[in-house]
């Protein structure tokens, strides 16, 4: 695995599933999750992640980590370019956060996508 | 007594057919062309395409008003979607699922059907069963050191029965059922299932006795072949090792045959495939490499998973290692969202790769499928439009292919009569169909010389030279 590298796990709604095997199965991972969902109880695999690293952005509530969307918080905090990018869930979030991302200078290799809906 | 079977749907159903057939034959059934004859009716059914699943209900409709006035048993199976599945049981007196196909002789016995083999004294659940078990498996041969498949009982597959080869020169061999990739546009991870791979020792023991048998061309099929084997953790072989096997023991054993894939995945493509192709003469040069839009954005909204950068690499090692193989395409045009300048990238493209040949398809929402959730917001006409400058685009670009052909002499595969009076047809290694002015039918199934004399973007004509010819 790519030892080192810091990983950005996107997903909007039930998008989120895939992400918490594997970061259970990478011990040790760098990594930080975007949740987008529209209210904070929705927000409900929180805690399947080390504290700090999940980051639920809900854009009807003020409940969340962050009031907004994935893309609105992308913008306000740029990754690094070499970070692996996993997007998971709705296809319209998933292209925004691949513009997004591709802008910040990741390359569209380490963009990977799973569209759910 | 008779039965009369149709076949829908892709490659892989017609392999499934073939299997139904050697059960049917088993039973003691003959088979007959004309339904009205038959009296087990069965359709391999594929729910993937609307039209055909119209077809299944018309004709199950027709078959039912018969029950009035003859004994007839009638069965569905294939890839069918849970809700089909649903309403088949209430028009038909047997559904099954394909991987249920060793069962299917106690199913047609419980069902009240006096088989032709059922007539006979001993009638039990056991000989039933018999009748569809595999002939033989692998455990009888020690090949080439393939590795021990799963100890774990797997599900049973088709292609644990033998089938009943509808050619005599071409066969499909399933090598994998099932996908995991579950792009958006289709349904057959929903009426497949997950990918099961076939124990490479079966494989090569059904290629070994058709290329003994002398069968000309051989496809392994598979819905994704280049994942084959990683259903098994580490315990079978991968698709390249299992390409180099084939090819290393049909180049060994002195017979000529072209033996082909389909369909591999791009993202799961690996060069050692394409180095395993460049090594053996048996292993035909032709790729199939489906691209289905020429832009990124698209590429996601179909969740295909790759790039256009990822497919340009892996065609970057067509071009290197395998110089004369032939590339074909699937495409959609028209996918929900396809804006005129995604459009205009597939048009590119197609120029950039230089197709040989394309499979062009109007997108067209599947049930099933994620896709058919959202709206299908390209008019009509505007993927009738696309269809046809995509297809000019393409034919620019084959027939540039094609007159290199002219005036060569070309080794082909003699396939059958052609649509043109007194022609034979077949294709080459590249599968490039080429016809020529003969009415002689001993030359079906054999490799003979055509001298090319006109081309067209997908075809040619030529004048055969040498009869029966050794590839
Ligand atoms: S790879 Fe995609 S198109 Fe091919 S069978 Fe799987 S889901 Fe369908």
């Amino acid at each position: 695995m790519t030892a080192g590298l810091p990983f950005l796990f996107v997903a909007s709604g039930t998008g989120i599933s895939p992400f918490h095997s594997f970061v259970k199965q990478y011990e040790g991972l760098d990594y930080q999750v975007l949740h987008g969902v529209r209210l904070a109880e929705e927000s409900y695999e929180r805690e399947e992640y080390e504290s700090g690293r999940y980051i639920a952005c809900t854009s009807q509530d003020e409940k969340g980590d962050f009031h907004g969307r994935v893309t609105d918080y992308l913008i306000a905090n740029p990754v690094n370019s070499d970070t692996l990018c996993y997007l998971c869930g709705n296809c319209d979030m998933i292209h925004d956060v691949f513009d997004i991302l591709e802008k910040q200078g990741v390359k569209s290799e380490n963009i990977l996508t799973e569209v759910y809906f | 007594m008779k039965y009369h079977l149709v076949t829908l749907g892709c490659q892989m159903n017609h392999a499934d057919a073939e299997r139904v057939q050697a059960v049917m034959a088993k039973l003691g059934y003959g088979v007959t062309d004309k339904e009205e004859e038959a009296d087990v009716i069965g359709i391999i059914a594929c729910s993937v395409r609307q039209k055909a699943i119209d077809k299944v209900y018309s004709k199950i409709s027709k078959w039912n008003k018969w029950k009035n006035k003859k004994n007839l048993v009638t069965f569905v199976s294939g890839c069918i979607l849970p809700d089909d599945q649903q309403k088949f049981l209430k028009l038909f007196d047997l559904v099954f699922d394909m991987k249920e196909l060793s069962s299917f002789p106690i199913m047609l016995s419980q069902y009240g059907v006096t088989t032709p083999v059922s007539n006979t004294p001993r009638v039990h659940d056991a000989d039933m069963e018999e009748v569809a078990r595999p002939a033989s498996v692998a455990e009888k041969l020690n090949l080439a050191g393939a590795r021990p498949v799963s100890k774990v009982a797997a599900p049973p597959q088709t292609w644990e029965v033998e089938p009943v080869y509808n050619s005599s020169f071409e066969a499909f061999i399933p090598i994998q059922n099932g996908c995991n990739k579950f792009c958006t546009f289709c349904a057959v991870p929903y009426t497949r299932g997950r990918e099961v791979s076939r124990p490479s020792a079966d494989i090569l023991e059904e290629a070994r006795n058709l290329i003994e048998k002398g069968y000309k061309s051989i496809t392994l099929l598979g819905q994704n072949v280049n994942s084959y084997g990683l259903d098994k953790k580490g315990e079978e072989i991968s698709f390249a090792a299992l390409l180099d096997r084939l090819g290393g023991m049909a180049d060994a054993s002195g017979q000529d045959v072209w033996i082909y894939y389909t369909s591999p995945h791009p993202r799961d493509m690996t060069r050692d495939v394409i180095e395993a192709m460049a090594r053996h003469r048996s292993l035909a040069k032709q790729v199939h490499l489906p691209v289905q839009s020429g832009d990124d954005k698209v590429l996601i909204r179909m969740n295909r998973k790759h790039s256009m950068a990822r497919y340009r690499e892996v065609v970057g090692w067509i071009h290197d290692l395998l110089p004369t193989a032939t590339l074909f395409t699937d495409v959609i045009v028209g996918f929900t969202g396809e804006t005129d300048e995604q459009f205009e990238k597939t048009r590119a493209a197609m120029r950039e790769f230089k197709y040989n040949m394309a499979y062009i398809a109007m997108y067209s929402p599947r049930p099933g499928a994620a896709s058919f959730a959202w709206q299908d917001d390209i008019p009509h006409t505007v993927k009738k439009e696309r269809y046809a400058q995509l297809t000019e685009d393409l034919e620019k670009e084959a027939i540039v292919h094609t007159k290199k052909m002219k005036d060569q002499m070309i080794r082909i595969l003699v396939r059958g009569k052609d649509r043109k009076d007194g022609y034979l047809s077949g294709h080459t290694e590249g599968k490039i169909v080429v016809r020529f002015a003969s009415d002689d039918e001993s030359l079906i199934g054999t490799f003979v010389d055509v001298k090319i004399e006109s081309v067209r973007p997908f075809s040619v004509e030529g004048e055969l030279v040498t009869e029966k010819v050794a590839i």
